[in-house]
Protein backbone atom coordinates (compact mmCIF):
# COMPACT_ATOMS: atom_id res chain seq x y z
CA UNK A 1 0.00 0.00 0.00
CA UNK A 2 2.72 2.28 1.14
CA UNK A 3 3.57 3.00 -3.37
CA UNK A 4 -0.21 4.38 -3.53
CA UNK A 5 -0.04 7.90 -3.85
CA UNK A 6 -1.27 9.60 -0.84
CA UNK A 7 -5.18 10.71 -1.30
CA UNK A 8 -5.67 14.12 -3.01
CA UNK A 9 -2.13 14.47 -4.88
CA UNK A 10 -3.62 13.90 -8.20
CA UNK A 11 -5.69 16.60 -9.78
CA UNK A 12 -6.71 18.51 -12.92
CA UNK A 13 -7.23 22.08 -13.46
CA UNK A 14 -8.78 22.25 -16.77
CA UNK A 15 -9.65 25.30 -18.04
CA UNK A 16 -9.88 26.25 -21.86
CA UNK A 17 -6.67 27.12 -24.09
CA UNK A 18 -7.70 30.86 -24.71
CA UNK A 19 -10.58 32.84 -23.98
CA UNK A 20 -11.89 36.14 -25.03
CA UNK A 21 -11.99 39.44 -22.63
CA UNK A 22 -14.83 38.97 -19.81
CA UNK A 23 -16.30 36.14 -22.02
CA UNK A 24 -17.33 33.55 -19.33
CA UNK A 25 -15.52 30.31 -19.13
CA UNK A 26 -16.04 27.04 -17.31
CA UNK A 27 -13.33 26.25 -14.85
CA UNK A 28 -13.45 22.33 -13.68
CA UNK A 29 -11.80 20.85 -10.86
CA UNK A 30 -10.64 16.96 -10.61
CA UNK A 31 -9.26 15.57 -7.60
CA UNK A 32 -8.32 11.98 -7.14
CA UNK A 33 -9.75 11.12 -3.35
CA UNK A 34 -11.76 8.57 -2.23
CA UNK A 35 -13.71 10.87 0.09
CA UNK A 36 -14.04 8.07 2.64
CA UNK A 37 -17.20 8.64 3.99
CA UNK A 38 -16.91 6.28 7.72
CA UNK A 39 -19.73 4.55 7.09
CA UNK A 40 -18.35 1.76 5.24
CA UNK A 41 -16.84 -0.81 6.83
CA UNK A 42 -14.05 -3.42 5.55
CA UNK A 43 -13.68 -6.99 4.86
CA UNK A 44 -13.13 -7.60 8.37
CA UNK A 45 -16.01 -5.37 9.56
CA UNK A 46 -13.94 -2.82 11.24
CA UNK A 47 -15.21 0.55 9.97
CA UNK A 48 -13.10 2.20 7.73
CA UNK A 49 -12.04 6.28 8.79
CA UNK A 50 -13.21 8.96 7.47
CA UNK A 51 -11.48 10.83 5.44
CA UNK A 52 -13.04 13.68 2.91
CA UNK A 53 -11.40 17.05 1.59
CA UNK A 54 -12.38 19.74 4.05
CA UNK A 55 -11.55 22.59 2.34
CA UNK A 56 -10.81 23.88 -1.25
CA UNK A 57 -9.67 27.37 -1.86
CA UNK A 58 -9.29 28.59 -5.40
CA UNK A 59 -7.65 31.65 -6.28
CA UNK A 60 -7.43 33.87 -9.59
CA UNK A 61 -4.54 36.40 -8.84
CA UNK A 62 -4.68 35.93 -5.10
CA UNK A 63 -8.03 36.67 -5.08
CA UNK A 64 -10.59 34.16 -4.30
CA UNK A 65 -13.21 32.21 -6.94
CA UNK A 66 -14.37 30.40 -4.57
CA UNK A 67 -14.13 28.65 -1.47
CA UNK A 68 -15.40 25.08 -0.50
CA UNK A 69 -16.01 24.74 3.12
CA UNK A 70 -17.79 21.64 3.41
CA UNK A 71 -17.85 19.12 1.28
CA UNK A 72 -19.32 16.12 3.00
CA UNK A 73 -21.44 15.20 0.62
CA UNK A 74 -19.10 15.29 -2.71
CA UNK A 75 -18.26 11.87 -4.52
CA UNK A 76 -14.96 10.43 -4.59
CA UNK A 77 -13.23 12.01 -7.01
CA UNK A 78 -14.90 14.76 -6.85
CA UNK A 79 -15.44 17.13 -9.15
CA UNK A 80 -16.30 20.83 -9.12
CA UNK A 81 -17.15 23.56 -11.94
CA UNK A 82 -16.98 26.98 -12.09
CA UNK A 83 -17.99 29.32 -14.50
CA UNK A 84 -15.75 32.47 -14.05
CA UNK A 85 -14.44 35.67 -16.48
CA UNK A 86 -11.88 38.03 -16.55
CA UNK A 87 -9.97 40.71 -18.52
CA UNK A 88 -6.38 39.72 -17.69
CA UNK A 89 -4.63 36.94 -18.02
CA UNK A 90 -3.57 35.36 -14.79
CA UNK A 91 -3.12 32.19 -13.01
CA UNK A 92 -5.39 30.05 -11.36
CA UNK A 93 -4.66 28.01 -8.10
CA UNK A 94 -6.70 25.60 -6.31
CA UNK A 95 -5.42 24.30 -2.78
CA UNK A 96 -7.38 21.45 -0.91
CA UNK A 97 -6.72 19.69 2.57
CA UNK A 98 -8.72 16.65 3.56
CA UNK A 99 -9.02 15.22 7.38
CA UNK A 100 -6.28 13.08 7.44
CA UNK A 101 -3.93 16.47 6.62
CA UNK A 102 -3.19 15.72 3.37
CA UNK A 103 -2.81 18.44 0.70
CA UNK A 104 -2.82 19.58 -2.51
CA UNK A 105 -2.81 22.09 -5.18
CA UNK A 106 -2.76 22.49 -8.69
CA UNK A 107 -3.18 25.89 -11.00
CA UNK A 108 -3.33 26.58 -14.80
CA UNK A 109 -2.94 30.05 -16.76
CA UNK A 110 -6.35 31.43 -18.21
CA UNK A 111 -4.73 33.19 -20.95
CA UNK A 112 -6.87 35.59 -22.36
CA UNK A 113 -6.91 37.12 -25.66
CA UNK A 114 -4.66 40.45 -26.13
CA UNK A 115 -4.16 40.80 -22.53
CA UNK B 1 -16.02 20.42 9.93
CA UNK B 2 -20.06 19.93 10.44
CA UNK B 3 -19.88 20.81 13.99
CA UNK B 4 -18.17 24.15 13.49
CA UNK B 5 -21.07 24.97 10.64
CA UNK B 6 -23.32 24.10 13.20
CA UNK B 7 -22.29 25.61 16.32
CA UNK B 8 -22.26 29.34 14.84
CA UNK B 9 -25.71 29.51 13.81
CA UNK B 10 -25.47 28.30 10.13
CA UNK B 11 -26.62 30.41 7.07
CA UNK B 12 -28.72 27.46 6.05
CA UNK B 13 -31.00 26.54 8.75
CA UNK B 14 -33.75 28.83 7.64
CA UNK B 15 -33.90 25.47 4.96
CA UNK B 16 -33.97 22.92 7.43
CA UNK B 17 -36.81 24.79 9.15
CA UNK B 18 -38.86 25.28 6.27
CA UNK B 19 -38.65 21.72 5.31
CA UNK B 20 -38.86 20.29 8.87
CA UNK B 21 -37.28 17.20 7.77
CA UNK B 22 -34.66 17.41 10.43
CA UNK B 23 -34.96 18.40 13.61
CA UNK B 24 -32.49 21.55 13.84
CA UNK B 25 -32.30 23.57 16.93
CA UNK B 26 -34.30 26.55 17.47
CA UNK B 27 -33.53 29.14 15.30
CA UNK B 28 -31.47 32.56 16.57
CA UNK B 29 -33.33 35.74 15.85
CA UNK B 30 -30.96 36.70 12.80
CA UNK B 31 -32.28 33.77 10.84
CA UNK B 32 -36.19 33.90 12.04
CA UNK B 33 -36.09 37.25 10.55
CA UNK B 34 -34.58 36.12 7.75
CA UNK B 35 -37.14 36.59 4.26
CA UNK B 36 -36.86 33.20 2.15
CA UNK B 37 -38.23 32.77 -1.34
CA UNK B 38 -37.22 30.85 -4.41
CA UNK B 39 -36.13 34.04 -6.24
CA UNK B 40 -33.75 33.19 -9.38
CA UNK B 41 -32.63 29.56 -7.75
CA UNK B 42 -32.78 26.81 -10.17
CA UNK B 43 -31.38 22.81 -8.72
CA UNK B 44 -31.13 20.75 -11.43
CA UNK B 45 -30.35 17.31 -10.11
CA UNK B 46 -32.24 14.08 -11.60
CA UNK B 47 -35.60 13.10 -9.99
CA UNK B 48 -35.23 9.29 -10.13
CA UNK B 49 -31.47 8.00 -9.24
CA UNK B 50 -30.58 4.19 -9.45
CA UNK B 51 -27.59 4.87 -6.96
CA UNK B 52 -26.97 7.49 -4.82
CA UNK B 53 -22.98 7.15 -5.28
CA UNK B 54 -23.21 9.80 -7.72
CA UNK B 55 -25.54 12.30 -8.55
CA UNK B 56 -25.08 15.03 -10.94
CA UNK B 57 -26.19 18.90 -9.82
CA UNK B 58 -25.81 21.80 -10.77
CA UNK B 59 -27.13 25.17 -8.51
CA UNK B 60 -27.41 28.34 -10.19
CA UNK B 61 -29.14 31.67 -8.77
CA UNK B 62 -29.98 33.72 -11.42
CA UNK B 63 -28.88 37.09 -10.59
CA UNK B 64 -29.67 38.55 -13.64
CA UNK B 65 -33.41 40.62 -12.09
CA UNK B 66 -30.85 41.67 -8.75
CA UNK B 67 -30.44 44.93 -7.74
CA UNK B 68 -26.97 46.63 -8.64
CA UNK B 69 -24.78 45.71 -6.12
CA UNK B 70 -26.35 42.41 -4.84
CA UNK B 71 -24.20 39.50 -5.32
CA UNK B 72 -24.93 35.83 -4.09
CA UNK B 73 -22.45 34.73 -1.28
CA UNK B 74 -22.68 31.65 -0.81
CA UNK B 75 -24.18 28.65 -2.42
CA UNK B 76 -25.20 25.28 -0.66
CA UNK B 77 -26.72 22.16 -1.17
CA UNK B 78 -28.74 20.78 2.03
CA UNK B 79 -29.49 16.60 1.84
CA UNK B 80 -31.64 16.72 4.96
CA UNK B 81 -31.76 12.68 5.17
CA UNK B 82 -27.78 12.09 4.76
CA UNK B 83 -25.54 11.02 7.82
CA UNK B 84 -24.21 14.60 7.57
CA UNK B 85 -26.99 16.81 5.78
CA UNK B 86 -25.11 19.54 4.80
CA UNK B 87 -23.88 18.06 1.43
CA UNK B 88 -22.16 20.93 0.70
CA UNK B 89 -21.24 24.85 0.85
CA UNK B 90 -19.45 27.40 -0.94
CA UNK B 91 -18.71 30.75 -0.58
CA UNK B 92 -18.02 32.71 -3.59
CA UNK B 93 -15.28 35.26 -4.53
CA UNK B 94 -15.68 38.11 -6.73
CA UNK B 95 -14.24 36.32 -9.54
CA UNK B 96 -17.06 34.39 -10.45
CA UNK B 97 -19.18 34.99 -13.44
CA UNK B 98 -22.15 33.48 -12.78
CA UNK B 99 -23.60 32.06 -9.12
CA UNK B 100 -23.82 28.17 -10.53
CA UNK B 101 -21.83 25.02 -9.24
CA UNK B 102 -21.67 22.09 -11.22
CA UNK B 103 -20.78 18.99 -9.24
CA UNK B 104 -21.83 15.12 -8.18
CA UNK B 105 -22.65 14.51 -4.82
CA UNK B 106 -23.52 11.47 -2.48
CA UNK B 107 -27.20 10.69 -0.98
CA UNK B 108 -28.23 8.01 1.53
CA UNK B 109 -31.45 7.95 1.02
CA UNK B 110 -34.64 9.66 -1.36
CA UNK B 111 -35.25 12.41 -0.05
CA UNK B 112 -36.00 16.48 -0.88
CA UNK B 113 -32.12 17.76 -1.82
CA UNK B 114 -32.23 21.66 -1.38
CA UNK B 115 -30.50 24.02 -2.93
CA UNK B 116 -29.47 27.66 -0.38
CA UNK B 117 -28.17 30.78 -1.53
CA UNK B 118 -27.65 33.50 0.29
CA UNK B 119 -27.17 36.72 -1.08
CA UNK B 120 -25.46 39.80 0.09
CA UNK B 121 -28.48 41.78 1.02
CA UNK B 122 -29.63 39.06 3.80
CA UNK B 123 -32.19 37.37 2.01
CA UNK B 124 -32.25 33.81 0.92
CA UNK B 125 -33.30 31.72 -1.72
CA UNK B 126 -33.93 28.15 -1.60
CA UNK B 127 -35.32 25.34 -4.09
CA UNK B 128 -35.83 21.74 -3.49
CA UNK B 129 -36.07 18.76 -5.38
CA UNK B 130 -37.39 15.30 -4.46
CA UNK B 131 -35.23 13.01 -5.56
CA UNK B 132 -35.97 9.23 -5.13
CA UNK B 133 -32.98 6.79 -4.62
CA UNK B 134 -33.12 2.75 -5.62
CA UNK B 135 -30.14 2.63 -3.74
CA UNK B 136 -28.00 4.36 -1.36
CA UNK B 137 -24.24 5.74 -1.11
CA UNK B 138 -24.08 5.94 2.22
CA UNK B 139 -24.33 2.67 3.64
CA UNK B 140 -23.65 -1.05 2.65
CA UNK B 141 -26.82 -2.96 1.43
CA UNK B 142 -25.91 -5.68 4.02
Amino acid sequence: MSTQPRPGQNARLIVPRLVQPNEEFAVRLLIQHPMETGFRRDDSGKPIPANVIETINMEFEGETLFKGHVLNALTANPSITVMMSSKKSGSLRANWRDQDGNTGSISAEVKVVGA
Amino acid sequence: MVLTAALAAPWWLPALDTFAQTSARPLDERVRTAKIERGGLSLDIPVVVETGTSVPVVLFADTSKLKEGVRVERLGILAPKNPRPVAMEIELGKWMAQARITTNIRLGASQSVIGVAQLSDGSYWQHAINVVLTGSACYDGT
